[in-house]
Formats: C-alpha cells, structure tokens, sequence
C-alpha cells in the first residue's frame, strides 16, 4: 500500500513583507509635483492621434472620465491605422498600446515585444507566434516543436508535464536540461528496488535497457 | 488557478501596479514510489512603478517584477531604476533578492545587483543594442558575474534581426570552470517576410551550463558543467504556390559534446479546401536525436470562426532507439490530439484539449483545460 505525504508550501511571511515595503514605497511617492510638457519623441506626435476624429468629443465619450467610452463604441483599427486587431487585442483597452511610455509606431515596429514584457528572459527568442496564438497565450504544438531539438518527445514523454524536466517552467523558463535520462529521472532511480539498480550499479545509461515507453519490460543484457 | 490585476494610473499619480498569481495543486500517483499532494502559491508579479512617460524619463519599480528594458536579468524581488537620457538613450539598475526557479519562487537565497545601458541609433528604434552587467550572492557567498549582451535590428521592411550572449567571468572558485571569461549562451536569428508570399528564417544558438551555487537548472552534474554544450543551426522557410497553398520546409543541425544530429520537415498547408476559414496541414519530418532516431508523417485540420477555433492532429512516427541492443529497438506511436477555444462572450475565453498517445502496448492520455475572464 502506498504512502499518503501532504505537502503544503505556501509561504506567507515573505509576501506581507513584500507588500508591505510596496505599499511604503507607493505612498512616499505620492507628493504633489508640477506637470512637464513633452521630453522627448515630440517629433512622433500625441499618444493617440484624434486630430482626424470629429470634433464632436461626446460620440465617443460619456461621463467625467476621458476614459469611459460609449457603450456602442466602434473603431475600425485596420481600414482607419493599417494595423489589423486579431484575437485578444480586438478587445483589448486602447491605452495598453497607446499610453505616453512611448510611441505606439515603435511598439508596433518591435513586434510583441514592443507591448508585452519577455517572461522567457529571452531564452526562446522574439517570436512569440511560434508557440502562442494572438487568442490566447496558452502553448500550442509543443511537442512537435520538441522534433528540431536532440531530444524528440517519444513514448511516455510526449504526455510528460514540462516541469518534470524543465525546471522553473511555470514562470515561463524553459533552460537548457541534461540529457542524460538521470537527469530527469533521479528519484525513479533512488525507488527502484527489484532488481537494485544502486547496489548493482546500474546507475546511468538506461536506455541500454529501457525503452521510453515503459519501465516495466526491460531487456537486460550482459555488459 | 491564478489571476493578474493591472491597473494604471490607481492613486492619480500616473504609476502602474502589477499584481499576477497562481495557486496550483498537483496530485502524484506513480507507480513504484509515494503518492504526493503538492500546494502551491506562488506570486509571479506585485510591483508598483511610477515615472518613464514623456512627462517623466526617470522610471522606478519596486516589488517583485521583471527589470523593464532588460528582462534577462530575471525576476527581482527589489527596486530598479531607469533614467532615459535625451539622445533616447536608456540607462539603468537594481537591486534585490532573485526569486528561485521553482514551484514555489522562494526568495531569500540569492541577492543581485545589476546595471545596464541601452542604445537606440533613432527615434523609430529600428536599431538597437543593450548590454547589462549582473552579480549575484547565493547564501552570502559571491556566485555569478555575467554580462548580458542584445541587439535588435530591422534594417528595412520585412527583415527583422536578433541576437543575445551571456558570457559568464569565472573565478578560481567557481567548479567546473577555469578562471576567466566564457561564453555561456548564444542566441542569433534573422527573419525575412517577403510580403506575405514567402519567408525565410535562419536560427544559430549556442548554449553550455553556467558554474551556480544557485539551483537554477535541473540537477547538473559537475562533469555536466563543465563539458556539455550544445551548437544549434536551423533553417525554415514558407512559400506561398499559385493555388493558395504555402509550402513550408525546416531543416536543423545540432552537435554537443558526444554525438551529433539533426532534424527536418517539409509541409504543405491548404487554405479553406473544405470549408471556408479553415487550414488543412499535410508534413514529412524525420529527427535524429540523442537516443532516438524519429520519422513518420503528421496530418493536422483547423477551423477558425469569429467565437473561436478548433483543430485536429494525428501523427504516426517510426521510433528507433540508438542506445538499446538487439532488436526491439523500435516502436511504433500514434498521436491523436484535438483542441477547442471558444469565446463565448466578450471577455471569456475556454480552451480545452485532448490528446491521446497510442504505443505498441499502452496508451497515455493527456487532458487540459483553461478558462480565463479579462476584464
């Protein structure tokens, strides 16, 4: 019969600190302080052009807020900017693209990097539509990506969870991992008691026995 | 389960705060050793950031986030300050605890301090170059200086150029590794579009383990360390045929420190041949890797509608393994995989796939869902 271990690792002590100093820092910040026109990139023009739009601001606006629009608001993104909206970012706030961090021309010139931050650290490259559809930034075609790599998904590793290999993939960082089988599978190793393959010395090289569909059914020959 | 919350502008002062968490569970039931109930909470984003507007060229984040402008430096549990001078260009640094690469993000062990200096040739940034130094402690003991080198470059319309290094200086210290600079990482690609009517993309990358104290890699070895490396090549192309449909090719190299392999596929796709907005994918691919030798075919069938998509895959693959004696050194696998995303309403998204892996003698299935609000 099987051991039942619960693990409960959630931490919080670290996390009220954390918050704590944020919401310090957050307050020290908020002194008055004199408004300044434009520093640099005035050559670019405003952060979202209007100077086309009607001068009727009440078509698009409603209430006291400059960022409340009509309900029935409708923008034709591609016939009116040249830039087509698919996916998410049809329905996306206008000011995620178009804020005053910068121009809007140069974010779009970049790519995805120019608006969304690089969780990969720059391990994967700039192009995020390799694994990432404009609908969603679930993965899609993993395994099949794994073909161009020295280490094909086959057998049971085509079902495998990334984050049996790839440590720290749950934050997006897919580092460069150990081929060697042990490398992933240390603890079925340390388990492993008929035969003992620690006592006996089978230690590395499993696949002179082992074929990845199973650990069961290994074929042992002599060394 | 996880959630992000941003929200710009929240106390009237222009500032952004970034909130993004997950709490996961995972249930273990292998065979052979003990079962495992696993919790997590783990926090991925909390950090307020004023400033780096037209309005403001000094910018300041504090709290747990990724360093804007450079984001190879890794998650920081600290402050980072950016100032942009008035040639456009950017100069900046922070400091703080590095959160641990794992389920938990556990901070504590690891402290940085790093600055970084950013170029751009003009305004549009069609040319771009950043370099940033880091040095880490890891239990108070010195660990890492690394350099971290990136450059951008679209030179005319269509091609797009990247490249990034991480060159590591080592001390008599470190195991592994003899004193002195090496190169840990390489990464250089180039992309031309031609229009919409064919690409092309060449990739070469480089990468070697670093000498850490930090655990940032899944369990190296000290002869890991110090001799496995890895040169990559691969170049993939598209072509778009007189009927519509594209052509599509990839062919790879690699090498590392015992063997060499390589790997290629060669696709055609077919635009709306059974229905309108929906793309039928026929590919060949062949893959020579470390322990197995792969080739087989892939059929795949997606259609796309205004609410949301669904595709099909199934692929058959030839499985040899180099290392097994005798001759039950093949296997045969199928690969059988569908997947759905709806949105069904505006700011709801599901997605939803099954797959299923079919071997000589057993079978692995594979189930995911997600489901995500924005609003």
């Amino acid at each position: 019969m099987k051991d039942n271990k619960r693990r409960n690792r959630i931490r919080t002590g670290w996390l009220v600190a954390l918050g704590s100093y944020l919401l310090i820092a957050a307050c020290a910040t908020l002194g008055p302080r004199d408004p300044r026109l434009h520093g640099w990139w005035k050559g670019l023009g405003l952060v979202l052009p209007h100077d086309s739009f009607p001068g009727d601001c009440s078509l698009c606006h409603v209430g006291g807020s400059w960022n409340t629009l009509v309900e029935d608001f409708e923008f034709d993104h591609e016939a009116r900017t040249g830039v087509a909206l698919n996916g998410a970012h049809a329905k996306a706030q206008c000011l995620l693209c178009h804020n005053d961090r910068g121009p809007v021309q140069v974010f779009q010139a970049q790519g995805c990097a120019g608006c969304h931050e690089d969780i990969h650290l720059g391990y994967l490259g700039p192009n995020c539509t390799d694994c990432h559809r404009e609908t969603s930034w679930r993965p899609f075609g993993q395994v099949e990506r794994h073909a161009g790599t020295r280490f094909p998904l086959v057998g049971r590793h085509a079902t495998a969870s990334c984050r049996a290999c790839h440590l720290g993939n749950e934050v997006g960082r897919f580092l460069p991992v150990d081929t060697a089988c042990v490398s992933c599978h240390r603890r079925d190793l340390a388990a492993t008691q008929n035969p003992n393959h620690n006592g006996l010395g089978w230690v590395d090289h499993c696949d002179r026995c082992h074929l990845p569909t199973t650990w069961h059914q290994a074929q042992v020959v002599p060394f | 389960m996880g959630g992000e919350y941003w929200a710009e502008n929240p106390w009237g002062r222009g500032g952004e705060l970034h909130i993004d968490g997950e709490w996961n569970r995972l249930d273990w039931n292998l065979p052979f050793v003990d079962d495992e109930i696993d919790n997590n909470l783990r926090l991925d984003r909390l950090s307020y950031a004023w400033g780096g507007t037209r309005f403001d060229p000094t910018r300041q984040e504090v709290g747990r986030f990724l360093v804007s402008g450079m984001p190879e430096l890794g998650l920081i549990d600290g402050y980072a300050v950016s100032h942009r001078l008035p040639s456009g260009n950017l100069v900046g640094a922070s400091i703080g605890g590095q959160p641990e690469p794992n389920p938990d993000q556990e901070s504590g062990k690891d402290l940085q301090i790093s600055a970084f200096y950013r170029w751009a040739y003009d305004p549009m940034e069609r040319l771009t170059g950043a370099i940033a130094y880091q040095k880490t402690w890891h239990n108070g003991t010195q660990d890492r200086d690394v350099f971290i080198g990136r450059m951008d470059w679209m030179p005319v319309r269509g091609w797009q150029m990247h490249g990034n290094a991480w060159l590591d200086v080592y001390t008599v210290d470190d195991v592994g590794k003899t004193a002195g600079p090496e190169l840990t990482r390489l990464y250089l690609t180039a992309n031309k579009d031609w229009d919409g009517e064919r690409g092309l993309r060449a990739l070469y990358r480089f990468d070697q383990f670093p000498s850490l104290l930090r655990q940032e890699f899944q369990l190296p070895a000290p002869d890991t360390v110090e001799r496995d490396h890895q040169h990559r090549v691969s170049l993939s192309g598209w072509q778009r045929l007189d009927g519509g449909q594209r052509l599509i090719a990839r062919a790879g190299l690699w090498q590392d420190e015992d063997d060499m392999g390589g790997d290629g596929e060669l696709g055609i796709e077919y635009q709306d041949l059974f229905q309108s907005d929906s793309r039928l994918g026929l590919a060949l691919f062949d893959s020579q890797g470390e322990f197995t030798n792969m080739a087989g075919f892939r059929a795949t069938y997606a259609h796309y509608t205004a609410v949301g998509n669904w595709d099909l895959l199934y692929e058959f693959a030839r499985n040899a393994e180099t290392g097994f004696p005798g001759n039950a050194d093949t296997f045969y696998q199928h690969r059988l995989r569908g997947s759905l995303g709806w949105s069904p309403a505006a700011h709801w998204n599901l997605s939803v796939s099954a797959e299923e892996v079919l071997l000589d003698d057993s079978a692995n299935t594979l189930l995911g869902v997600q489901f995500d609000w924005s609003f």
